[in-house]
């Protein structure tokens, strides 16, 4: 992951609150046309009727998000999704399955300071010390990543793949 | 966490594995009958310590002793998880009476296996590897977000 710099300025307490306050689709249960990149992962334990992570996006919410502030080009083609895992919620190792575009670039940010038991694990790494409003780029988007909520608090990460060919 | 030797041989030897594999254990903390740490951190958030399921442990020193070659223990229990359990953030009960701490997990590492200690994930070990921790009260947690079993066993030396 490479960190491209701190942008919790460009980050609407208006939308934290709204995540925070509102419900959303609950992944994968209520979420038919979902599928998970592994499709072993029924067979390996896992229940798809369970719920893994509560997903926001455009298809769910008024929150708008027009441009990416770490670039300066506005021909970016992006779509986003914010992950929000209350404390048990565990979200399974996979590569994520949104390729919407020929070239892909994929970006995480958290949306809170880090926290003991806050769980995002990128191939090997488990990131942490990071803060909210930090933007870190894929090394690799076909990474392995995956996720849980050990933790007291909510977890709120909010995830970019665009069109950019890096 | 310090890493102190590897005892593959002497999980190869025990089938810790195959023990779990054969043998009912106890749903913690869902079946535990006694109120524990983990509990308690439980209790302060939306976590469920009456329904949780959260790992199957295996204490049964009666009927399957162990005892690691040049290393002094006084008791040990094993943990095995299915995709999808997790552990909060939490420290053992027994913190306040325990020497030594150690970890030893008893498969080569999976990604998505994840045993957390301070802020460090565990990687890249091999079956049958032994770690002390640091400070025995450390908070840790444990999960599996894998799609495979996870099987590791803890072992303690009293004071």
């Amino acid at each position: 992951m490479i960190l491209i710099g701190n942008y919790n300025s460009w980050i609407k307490q208006e939308w934290v609150d709204y995540l925070t306050n509102n419900d959303g689709l609950h992944i994968p249960r209520d979420f038919p046309p979902y599928k998970l990149e592994n499709s072993a992962l029924p067979e390996t334990g896992w229940d798809l009727k369970s719920v893994y992570s509560i997903l926001y996006s455009t298809d769910n919410t008024d929150i708008v998000i027009d441009h990416l502030p770490w670039t300066n080009s506005s021909d970016i083609k992006f779509y986003w999704w914010v992950n929000k895992l209350i404390p048990s919620m565990v979200y399974p190792k996979i590569r994520d399955s949104t390729y919407l575009y020929d070239t892909c670039c994929r970006y995480w940010i958290p949306l809170q300071d880090y926290e003991q038991g806050h769980i995002f694990v990128y191939e090997d790494t488990l990131m942490t010390g990071y803060k909210r409003g930090d933007v870190y780029m894929y090394t690799d988007p076909t990474a392995y990543v995956y996720a849980a909520n050990a933790g007291r608090n909510m977890l709120l990460h909010l995830n970019f793949t665009t069109n950019e060919n890096k | 966490m310090i890493y102190l030797g590897n005892y593959g041989d002497w999980v190869d030897d025990n089938k810790l594995i195959e023990y779990m594999d054969t043998h009912e254990g106890v749903m913690s903390p869902r079946d535990q009958n006694h109120e524990n740490d983990v509990k308690n951190v439980l209790h302060e958030t939306s976590w469920n310590s009456y329904t949780s399921e959260c790992t199957i442990q295996y204490n049964d020193t009666e009927y399957l002793p162990l005892e690691l070659p040049d290393v002094k223990t006084d008791y040990y229990w094993l943990n095995k998880m299915l995709p999808g359990m997790c552990m909060p953030w939490h420290r053992d009960s027994n913190s306040d009476t325990v020497k030594v701490r150690y970890w030893m997990p008893l498969q080569d590492y999976e990604p998505g296996h994840i045993f957390i200690c301070k802020h460090e994930l565990m990687v890249n070990y091999k079956k049958g590897d032994l770690f002390k921790h640091e400070d025995p009260s450390q908070y840790h947690l444990a999960g599996n977000l894998g799609w495979i079993n996870r099987y590791t066993l803890n072992l303690v030396e009293f004071k």
